[in-house]
């Protein structure tokens, strides 16, 4: 186990220790930290963190500090500064290296005379006659000869004085930036490699266009944004990419979505994630001249609004994931879950374009399935509390296909179809859970990885048009047992040990 | 009027016998030197002729005797009772306190025939429990202490059962009889009066999902070290409720202490009963208390669940620590390769094909177990939060059918606790058995044991929580018709098997999972994140936070909330018996269960079909088989936890001294 001592003394600037630490730490060297009085009020001062208590008591507290676990009770030891006689006052205590950062003149005065007149003093005095490795990381300006002389007399002795002077380099973008430079600076000195700041090279500009990609992301509503983390893992099979994320969300605006998918392009995006079918359309229109690669999901059919040539090839730059399950393995899975299901009652959204796609769908494996069925179009809430008035016959099922105002609507579909003891098959998860029978989805999650996937593919070279579009390939299965049990229904046990979610 | 309420004071030795008789106690308890809880220090308890002066001694004063056998027994421990429970039959105490169910079978046996007083560590907290004990000859119930007077007037009402309650002193955090934590981890059962009080250990929060400590006010360090009760101030209360005995705690304390003590509640009670109307609690009274104290006082559970209020959090007042935090032992290579427990078999039995019973905490979790090979599972109540929380009669409706289907056992559980209206959920569970038609129904205390009994068609499973160590009261159980028992899970292995092999009833032991080491109507949510109890409507803090208790060795005890608001703090290992399948196989283990609540979906079934796969192979060719190392990486791989012994390596053993 490496040992290091990181002294702290009132010189200005204890973000410099903090970050430090935090890197030993998660480094795997075990830290013994020694803070001086005034390195103490610097402290209160800079970070608001008022020392209290006993030894105890303050190790917890910096270990807040310093993102250390509190169970950690090893690698983190604090010494008190008074404590002449701990361990690291001593030589045959074999510690790899010390640095006090950051180091005030006076502390610098006393380690290049030799005073030794508290632990860090000591532990400094003690690191230098073993021979053994000593950073120190004045901050003061200007330098009076004093100062310079004393620096200069640590040099001598083979210390490291590597003042904090951040570089501008590597374009820093926050405090945080500058902070890590020097720390990062110091962590090179012990050897160790970090990723604080990106080190400067001539090959820099080269290098960053190859690895470091910008990717719009053109987000309709926050409740989709399943899709978005979904799309990230998915993305990171292209390993040794880095990818920044410009994240717009209209929240349900659709005519913003021109605006923000006009900026992207023009912030010149090396590919957009768009989600939702409207978000796909805009992108896809602002994108097209410029030929930059369009990946969407969910999209119910790509085709149909336009934005492929065919399932096989959009033939343009845009390809995706639709979000469409099959309608065969949805009323399958219905008629497995309720064997009785001689008639399908859809009720579907009118005007919306989703909702009439997949109801053609719907019509076709409901007639090869031969389910006589009933269509129900809904454009106000106003037609749902009439379809409540109305009566159906046993062997009746309600079917609702991608709809919004039908699933905001919900609970009054749920709430007949309980009243009548009859099922109902929703387009959504929440549906289920609010007491619709069952519902065969496709998880935003998931599709979201396939969307990413397709992305790191077209980032290393494919084009988008060679990229089929994909479907859901395992939709989730999920059950309510409170409404199957409510329908005296019998659960096949095959069933529930495919359903992902069970309520 | 009712009957007055007896003043009942604790005694160690002679003099504290003369000063609390003095001090004016109707009735007194004492123990021998043997069989009996309080035996930390020689020179406290009784000989047999000290017993029979002390009864010689009281009775003609007015004052009973109670004999403490409140101890749980091994089986040879059992033996070395009968003379001296024959003894007491000859002096005739005015009752007998027992723990131990296979005491009454013992006594049957002798033909001792003396008063039952059912001991505080029963756990006796419903009206089924009481009615159970009452056909098993059992004259007086000393309540659980987790009881308010209000359940107390309702159970008294319908049971008739006389009732003790604990009115002064030392209590316990953790529900009466129901704490492990000493025992698997000391090898000293608290349950065998030998609690080395973990619950007094210094503890911090933490918050499992962040990560993080939770902060923690300074000082506040002693998170379930529970003040004393003090119930000088309550007199018509506690008469009203109909309780017929104060008991005073404290058989290990001083004449002068439990002098003062007694004679400040006789003068309380002496003046009520002399003018209810003008009756006011004596300050000059309460103050002498009060500067006498141990801890700070609190009236614990008597009016309401207390929360913060009951505990002492800077464990100034502390008198003694009886220990404090040890790192717990880990299964290492070492113990694989060494086949630890192969030396503690010491005849072989092997029951025909073990069972593999998986307990879960939801369905989908039942249906994992059943894809990973279990051959029963366990589902139903407690469950825990973070779980998922409940089953609806759905859930257990379809995990029915769902096992008939796949040819597995379904039992359904019941919480360990079941106080007032907890009960009246196992009761309609229970209503609705006739539809859901399960295998077996596991009683976890005797209320819901008694309840059990009644159902038809049911095998009837009995938890590990009804303390079984000895074959008396495996017998007694026997009886009242239970098919199965568990393992008590702090006892030493070697014991265990002992037992397994004596019995009549095929045992289950725990194999896998986290360990409860206590359970307690004290909410560390609700307490520490509000500063109140459910009653006081918290925020439900439990559904969005996972949190954990660490001991001052850093180890952490993971706290999950149940249904009915209890918390259960476990051990900091995880138990995994996977390594040493053998020789509980060899030694008679009917079935090993794997408790799994806390697992996700995701685990379970991988983890449920190593543990098919080590018991098939064992059962194919015991002598043949050889644990592969590679099975423990996977196991440890597969649910990240530091996994430990239980209290089978170190757990609690019968000293020879005590014999």
């Amino acid at each position: 186990m490496k040992k290091i001592i990181v002294g702290v003394t009132g010189a200005s600037g204890i973000d410099y220790a903090r970050i430090l630490v935090r890197e030993l730490y998660r480094k795997d060297y075990t830290v013994y930290l020694i803070i001086t009085g005034p390195g103490k009020i610097v402290m209160e001062k800079e970070s608001g963190l008022k020392l209290s208590g006993n030894l105890e008591d303050q190790e917890r507290q910096l270990k807040n500090f310093f993102e250390i676990p509190l169970k950690e009770d090893r690698r983190f030891v604090l010494l008190e500064n008074e404590d002449i006689a701990a361990s690291v006052a001593s030589g045959s205590f074999k510690v790899e290296a010390m640095v006090v950062i950051p180091c005030s003149m006076a502390t610098v005065s006393s380690i290049a005379r030799g005073s030794s007149q508290d632990l860090l003093e000591r532990a400094a005095d003690v690191v230098i006659k073993e021979g053994r490795r000593l950073i120190v990381v004045p901050r003061e300006t200007p330098l009076s000869r004093i100062h310079l002389e004393n620096l200069l007399q640590l040099s001598r002795v083979g210390a490291t004085v590597l003042p904090a002077m951040p570089a501008f380099y590597h374009n820093p973008g926050s405090v945080e930036d500058l902070v890590g430079f020097v720390s990062g600076r110091v962590l090179e000195h012990l050897g160790l490699e970090h990723d604080l700041y990106q080190p400067w090279s001539p090959e820099r500009s080269r290098v960053d266009t190859e690895s470091s990609y910008n990717i719009g992301i053109l987000q309709l509503t926050s409740h989709l944004d399943d899709t978005v983390e979904g799309f990230k893992e998915g993305i990171s099979i292209f390993k040794k990419a880095e990818f920044n994320y410009d994240y717009r969300n209209v929240e349900g605006n659709v005519p913003q979505l021109a605006a923000e998918a006009e900026d992207l392009v023009n912030r010149g995006m090396d590919l957009i994630f768009a989600c939702t079918t409207p978000a796909a359309k805009f992108a896809a229109g602002a994108a097209g001249g410029k030929g930059i690669p369009v990946v969407f999901t969910p999209v119910l059919d790509p085709v149909k609004v336009g934005l492929a040539a065919s399932w096989e090839s959009s033939e343009n730059n845009c390809t995706g994931v639709s979000g469409l399950v099959s309608s065969e393995q949805k009323l399958t899975r219905f008629k497995e879950l309720y064997p009785g299901l001689r008639k399908l009652v859809v009720v579907f959204e009118g005007e919306n374009p989703n909702a009439s796609i997949e109801l053609e769908y719907v019509l076709k494996a409901a007639a090869r399935m031969r389910l006589t069925v009933q269509t129900v179009e809904v454009t106000s809430i106003e037609d749902l509390k009439a379809l409540a008035k109305k009566k159906f016959y046993a062997g009746t099922g309600f079917f609702v296909p991608v709809s919004p105002l039908v699933e905001q609507n919900i609970t009054w579909l749920i709430q007949q179809a309980r009243e009548q003891k009859l099922p109902l098959m929703a387009p959504n998860e929440d549906a289920v859970k609010k007491g619709a029978l069952l519902g065969l989805v496709a998880g935003h999650y998931d599709l979201g990885i396939e969307a990413g996937k397709m992305a790191a593919e077209i980032l290393q070279g494919k084009d988008p048009s060679d990229i089929p579009i994909g479907r859901p390939e395992d939709p989730d299965l999920i059950i309510n047992l409170t409404t199957a049990m409510h329908l005296k229904l019998d659960i096949p046990a095959h069933l529930l040990e495919q359903a992902s979610a069970i309520y | 009027m009712q009957q007055k309420m007896e003043l009942l004071a604790p005694v160690g030795r002679w003099d504290v016998l003369e000063a609390v008789v003095e001090a004016g106690a109707d009735a007194v308890y004492l123990g021998a030197k043997k069989h009996n809880m309080r035996m930390f220090r020689s020179d406290f308890n009784f000989t047999e002729e000290e017993i029979a002066a002390a009864i010689k001694y009281a009775r003609p004063r007015g004052v009973k005797v109670y004999i403490t056998v409140n101890n749980l027994l091994f089986d040879q421990e059992m033996e070395d009772l009968k003379p001296y429970l024959k003894f007491l039959g000859k002096v005739k105490p005015d009752a007998l306190i027992m723990q131990d169910l296979g005491v009454i079978t013992v006594m049957r046996e002798l033909g001792v025939t003396l008063p039952l007083h059912a001991s505080v560590m029963m756990n006796v907290h419903n009206e089924p429990a009481i009615k159970l004990l009452s056909e098993q000859g059992v004259s007086r119930v000393i309540l659980s202490r987790d009881i308010s007077l209000m359940e107390a007037k309702q159970l008294l009402k319908n049971t008739g059962m006389e009732l003790e309650y604990f009115t002064h002193g030392d209590m316990c955090l953790c529900q009466s009889g129901q704490c492990y934590h000493s025992g698997m981890v000391f090898g000293e059962s608290s349950n065998r009066g030998r609690c080395m009080k973990t619950c007094r250990w210094a503890f911090g929060l933490w918050d499992r999902e962040q990560e993080a400590a939770v902060a923690l006010p300074r000082g506040k360090k002693y998170l379930l070290a529970v003040k004393d009760m003090c119930m000088l101030n309550f007199i018509p209360e506690l008469h009203d409720s109909g309780i017929c005995s104060l008991k005073i705690e404290g058989r290990m304390r001083t004449a002068d202490y439990l002098g003062t003590v007694v004679g400040i509640y006789r003068r309380a009670l002496d003046r009520y009963y002399e003018d209810p109307l003008g009756y006011a609690v004596d300050a000059r009274d309460f103050k002498e208390l009060h500067d006498k104290r141990v801890r700070d006082f609190s009236s614990m559970y008597a009016f309401k669940n207390p929360g913060s209020l009951s505990i002492g959090y800077s464990g100034e007042r502390e008198p003694r620590f009886f220990s404090y935090a040890v790192r717990e032992k880990e299964i290492t290579q070492k113990d694989i390769e060494d086949q630890v427990f192969s030396h503690q078999v010491e005849k072989e039995k092997r029951a025909h094909n073990p069972k593999l019973a998986v307990r879960v905490g939801n369905i989908k979790g039942m249906v994992e177990a059943v894809k990973g090979g279990a051959d029963c599972v366990y589902i139903g109540g407690e469950s825990f939060i973070t779980s998922g929380g409940s089953w609806s009669s759905a859930d257990l409706y379809y995990a029915m059918s769902y096992g008939r289907a796949r040819g597995v056992e379904v039992v359904v559980t019941t919480p360990r606790i079941t106080q007032g209206r907890e009960m009246e959920k196992v009761r309609e569970l229970f209503f609705q058995m006739e539809t859901l038609k399960p295998s077996g129904v596991m009683a976890a205390n005797l209320g819901t044991l008694y309840l059990a009994r009644r159902l038809k068609n049911v095998d009837l499973y009995g938890d590990y929580s009804l303390n079984v160590i000895n074959r008396w009261s495996v017998e007694l159980l026997k009886k009242l018709g239970v098919k199965q028992l568990t393992l008590q899970p702090e006892i030493n292995f070697r014991h265990g098997s002992q037992l397994m092999q004596n019995s009549q009833v095929p045992f289950e032991v725990l194999a896998h999972g986290p360990l409860t080491a206590m359970i307690t109507d004290h909410c560390l949510h609700a307490a520490l994140g509000e500063g109140f109890t459910r009653t006081d409507v918290c925020s439900l803090s439990c559904r969005e936070k996972k949190l954990s208790l660490l001991d001052e060795k850093a180890q952490e005890h993971h706290v999950e909330v149940d249904e009915d608001c209890r918390n259960h703090i476990f051990l900091a290992n995880e138990l995994a018996l996977l390594p040493f399948l053998r020789d509980f196989i060899q030694s008679g283990v009917a079935s090993f269960r794997l408790e799994l609540r806390t697992y996700s979906p995701e685990e379970i079934q991988p983890l449920t079909s190593l543990y098919r796969k080590h018991m098939d192979m064992i059962n194919n060719d015991p002598k043949k088989y050889h644990f592969d190392l590679k099975d423990w990486v996977k196991l440890k791989k597969l649910h990240k936890a530091a996994y430990g012994f239980g209290g089978y390596l170190k757990g609690v053993k019968v000293r020879t001294r005590d014999l």
